[in-house]
């Protein structure tokens, strides 16, 4: 067996419960559980924007060794409600993505965001985080405002991206089927009795 | 110098009383705010004058420091309070104390040493007046500063996660949030700078001109206090906002707002 790309050793925030696994390239986990059960704060544990405790390696090397910036660009977290902070969508990137990849028309290149839907942003936050090129995705929720024809066409793009830089994903959902779909392992978080 | 007599002041009492009586007619509550504060302003001020003179006659450092001491403790409690999200009071008084004593004491010590060169170079007249015009300054600039970001950082916690998430770092990050909070703070200032003389004639200036002073040295003055206000405050301003930028993250870089204190938090 490879060694893994991301390794979480009983990490858990004050509000949430611990968690320990290991993702290897092209893999795609599933975390499910009840609404507050602190899955949010488990992946911003990971992502390094909230104090926890446990251990983390990517690569093989740990968090703390790791500088906080370039460990966020390698795990890229996308919250389930992005707040952006420009006013046009032009501003908050480097360059211009494959809108079309995700449906989302090229004229909206121009618009300022707060014309936009919000299955608009969303898609729009996707793309934006996958820029930074992340070896790991930390996905909240990322279909949550999408119609049917958008949620399989962001499935595609995840996978997609994955198998391409043989990077690894996490992915929140509360539609059993969409993680039975797209995961090769699912974990189901419970109140620790 | 006109001699200005106990009587004459009384004679603007009876105005003040004449005003509170008119006012009352518009919104009867402010009269009895309108009376209390002049009453508080005559007795701090005449209390000052007493207590000055007292300072003025004796010549020594150690009254002159005591005095300094009383003005940066009450520029600092003044400066700690109206913030919408404070910061605990410990780090809101400390940086208070810190960014003004800073900024108010070393340009104070500037303008009597190396401006004035008065001797000696702690003499009440020129030192004290000096640091409550600075402190007085200072105090706005570093609350209405520290109200600005505090506030603006807890309403924009969750973009500045995101943008953190995208592996900018915590500099980048805070950098449009401090930079809006200084132009906040500093603007009071600016509008201070461009107005004089034009638009308003400033209450040093006018003092020292009814005091029976030459316009000119007058002027002279003014543009002097004028400038190291400018300086002080945004001396000030920089150092509270510096330090409070430093307080909202931990050591890797991540949103820490254990220190503030949100209303109804």
């Amino acid at each position: 067996m490879t060694a893994p790309l991301l390794r979480i050793e009983d990490v858990a925030t004050a509000n949430s419960p611990a968690l320990s696994l290991s993702l290897h390239g092209g893999e795609l986990i599933g975390l499910a559980g009840p609404s507050g059960i602190g899955k949010s704060q488990l992946f911003k544990a990971v992502a390094d924007l909230l104090p926890h405790r446990g251990h983390l390696w990517l690569d093989g090397k740990a968090q703390q060794d790791i500088a906080p910036a370039h460990w966020r660009q390698q795990i890229g977290y996308l919250p389930a409600q992005v707040h952006w902070w420009g006013n046009q969508v032009a501003e908050h990137f480097n360059q211009q993505p494959p809108l079309g990849i995700l449906g989302l028309p090229d004229s909206i290149w121009h618009q300022p965001l707060l014309q936009l839907s919000t299955g608009e942003k969303q898609r729009l936050a996707l793309l934006r985080l996958l820029q930074n090129q992340p070896r790991v995705l930390l996905l909240d929720e990322p279909t949550a405002s999408l119609d049917a024809v958008n949620v399989e066409r962001v499935e595609r793009h995840v996978q997609d991206y994955l198998q391409q830089h043989q990077a690894a994903a996490l992915w929140i959902s509360h539609d059993p089927q969409q993680l039975q779909r797209l995961c090769q392992h699912i974990i189901t978080l419970r109140v620790a009795a | 110098m006109i001699h200005l007599s106990y009587t004459d002041l009384g004679l603007c009492a009876l105005l003040v009383i004449a005003c509170g009586g008119l006012l009352t007619l518009h919104h009867p509550a402010l009269t009895r705010q309108l009376y209390g504060s002049a009453l508080r302003c005559g007795l701090q001020l005449l209390l000052m004058g007493v207590w000055l003179s007292f300072i003025f006659t004796r010549q020594h450092w150690g009254w002159v420091a005591l005095m300094s001491v009383i003005m940066l403790g009450a520029a600092t409690l003044e400066a700690g309070r109206r913030q919408a999200v404070p910061l605990q009071a410990a780090w809101r008084y400390g940086l208070a104390l810190m960014s003004m004593g800073i900024a108010a004491l070393s340009m104070t010590m500037l303008v009597v040493v190396a401006l004035l060169q008065t001797d000696p170079w702690y003499s009440p007249r020129y030192f004290l007046p000096l640091l409550g015009m600075l402190l007085g300054n200072c105090l706005t600039g570093v609350s209405m500063g520290m109200d600005h970001f505090n506030r603006q950082v807890w309403q924009q916690q969750a973009q500045l996660e995101w943008r953190l998430a995208l592996g900018m770092t915590a500099a980048e990050v805070i950098q449009p949030l401090y930079r809006q909070s200084l132009e906040a703070a500093l603007r009071p200032t600016f509008n201070m700078l461009v107005s004089a003389g034009v638009i308003s004639l400033p209450g040093m200036m006018t003092g020292q001109i009814l005091a029976g002073a030459a316009p000119m040295e007058a002027v002279k003055y003014q543009l002097m206090i004028m400038l190291l206000l400018a300086v002080c405050t945004s001396v000030g301003i920089m150092l509270a906002l510096s330090a409070c930028r430093h307080l909202l993250f931990d050591e890797r870089q991540r949103l820490d707002l254990h220190r503030l204190q949100p209303p109804g938090g």
